[in-house]
């Protein structure tokens, strides 16, 4: 068939638009964002969740983070916990699982600490894969404007 | 996520010992996380993370790498190796270390639930380090070979 491979393309295009969709439309009964556990938080008094942000202050007298929740900048968030915030500065990222106790306020059972040089290390570290990947595709590959599709090159045949 | 960089050498290594196509390992390896277009998003103040998110699950995954396969002569024989690097991108990813509640979710869209075997910390460069030095040391064993085999193969 003369179309069959724009045909497979746009079915699978399709396919994962449809699951991107229903993920974002339905994400809220499963598994909600911060933004939406923060504008309905009396539906989770009950129930732990999981947020995430950068700490915007270390209160070492009254063991709270103030942060601010991803992806939501003007969300902030007290964090009251157990656990030693000593060792926590401004900036470092922060994984809180515990229980809302106000808008604003949450219990932590647990936290995961990233410090920030440690987050943005991630990022650099991520760089050179982008070369690498594009010089091992573009060494065996090349594209083929006239048919429209990758093939390989004749040294890699 | 552990690095981009280890996530491609981890491809690279696979591919390399399963005697597939690297390359498409290697890109296949890093299609989970194109989920990381939202950050571009964020940064022009969109709010995208819930609509990217089912990109960094196996499903997902997969219908990229077969969008991708399609734009190759050999639609099967593209999709295996890509297929392949997914496969190492969520074998390393589920090792990571998150609080409860914040694993993969494997099986999207019949379960949300996550999983994670909590085992290596996302910031820890010591993986990075050690792929690096498995990815060197395949390297040598490989070109070895292969001068041995130009040596036997001449007269």
């Amino acid at each position: 068939m003369k179309h069959k491979r724009s045909i497979i393309g746009f079915i699978l295009i399709l396919m994962l638009f449809t699951l991107m969709l229903y993920y974002s439309l339905d994400h809220n009964n499963y598994d909600p964002g911060a933004w939406y556990i923060i504008d309905h938080f009396e539906q989770f008094s009950r129930t732990k969740v999981v947020i995430s942000g950068e700490v915007k202050n270390v209160d070492k007298t009254n063991n709270t983070l103030l942060v601010q929740v991803y992806p939501s900048p003007e969300a902030l968030i007290l964090v009251s916990t157990t656990e030693n915030v000593s060792t926590i500065h401004q900036g470092d990222i922060v994984e809180v699982y515990g229980l809302f106790t106000s808008r604003n306020n949450m219990t932590a059972e647990k936290l995961l600490i990233t410090e920030k040089w440690k987050n943005d290390l991630i990022y650099l570290r991520s760089l050179p894969a982008i070369p690498f990947a594009l010089y091992l595709f573009f060494r065996t590959y090349r594209f083929n404007p006239k048919i429209c599709r990758f093939e390989r090159r004749k040294n890699h045949a | 996520m552990p690095d981009w960089f280890t996530h491609s050498l981890i491809g690279w290594i696979t591919g390399k010992t399963i005697k597939q196509d690297v390359a498409l390992v290697v890109i296949g390896s890093l299609i989970p996380d194109l989920v990381k277009i939202d950050l571009l998003f964020t940064w022009l103040q969109g709010e995208s993370s819930q609509f990217f998110a089912p990109l960094h699950t196996p499903i997902g995954a997969l219908l990229v790498a077969g969008i991708i396969a399609v734009s190759f002569q050999d639609i099967r024989k593209a999709f295996i190796p890509l297929i392949i690097g997914v496969s190492t991108h969520f074998i390393l990813d589920f090792f990571l270390v998150h609080v409860p509640g914040g694993g993969m979710k494997l099986l999207f869209p019949f379960s949300w639930e996550g999983w994670q075997i909590s085992l290596i910390r996302s910031d820890d460069y010591m993986v990075t380090v050690v792929a690096v030095l498995a990815a060197v040391i395949v390297y040598a064993i490989y070109r070895a070979a292969a001068r041995r085999k130009k040596h036997h193969a001449s007269p």
